[in-house]
């Protein structure tokens, strides 16, 4: 009769140790797919967010450069001017103009016209870059329009 | 992700209209209205000084800047709000 007993403590003893295991593992398995879906996500998320970061990088790269461009731009349309100040300073036109009226009246006809060819140039929308080095403002050069009269009206020629 | 704004088109370039200057001063005053009168039919005209030609110019150059550096900035913005080119693997460039 004892040994029966002792069989059935020890088939207890056996049995709850079995399901404690068993149940253990169940337990450990459940956290190990929670725990390789959560990293899952995660990976997804550092991945964005790599993504993210070096996208903002790259965007930050890309308006830096199309700033400077800009600033360079702003910069050269500056040269027309700088150039026409420094050119008035140079010459004395109202002693010029006394002395020798028929040559500035070239040289400023020239300019004038060279004047309207610029702006017709850089207003146009099929994008031709305009030389904005300056290139015209001291009316030495010789105009490519001719046509100087003033009793006829006609519009620049478009280039 | 970007909004896509399109790309408008330019206005129509500037069409200038051809104007005649005079230079006169004592040397050539006597020339100048004979022939003025004769190309113009009129012995009246508009008169400015020197210095005034220079302001004139001056601001002409002014506006010149403006039109350009207005027209760089559209170029700008239109640059920033391009699509980015992708270059795939296979070297092809995909917008």
């Amino acid at each position: 009769m004892i040994k029966v007993y002792l069989f059935l403590i020890i088939m207890g003893v056996l049995g709850t140790v079995g399901y404690g295991g068993y149940m253990y593992y169940k337990d450990t398995q459940q956290r190990i797919a929670i725990l390789t879906e959560n990293n899952a996500t995660l990976e997804v998320a550092a991945q964005l967010q790599e993504e993210t970061i070096n996208t903002m990088i790259e965007d930050v790269q890309r308006n830096s450069e199309l700033n400077k461009e800009l600033q360079r731009e702003l910069q050269i349309a500056e040269g027309y001017g700088d150039q026409l100040r420094a050119t008035l300073q140079k010459h004395n036109l109202t002693h010029l103009a006394n002395k020798k009226p028929g040559l500035i009246e070239r040289k400023m006809q020239n300019a004038t016209n060279r004047l309207w060819d610029d702006l017709a140039d850089i207003t146009n929308p099929n994008g031709v870059q305009p030389d904005t080095t300056g290139k015209g403002s001291d009316g030495n050069k010789g105009s490519e329009n001719g046509n100087t009269d003033s009793s006829k009206t006609e519009a620049s020629p478009t280039k | 992700m970007k909004t896509e704004i399109p790309i408008v088109a330019r206005p129509k370039q500037v069409q200038l209209n051809d104007i005649k200057i005079y230079v006169v001063s004592k040397l050539n005053y006597a020339e100048f209205i004979k022939s003025y009168e004769k190309k113009n039919g009129a012995d009246s005209y508009i008169a400015l000084s020197v210095k005034d030609y220079e302001n004139l110019s001056l601001n002409f150059a002014e506006l010149r800047r403006y039109i350009e550096q207005q027209k760089q900035i559209i170029v700008y913005y239109e640059k920033a709000i391009a699509p980015e080119k992708k270059e795939e693997k296979d070297g092809k460039v995909q917008q």
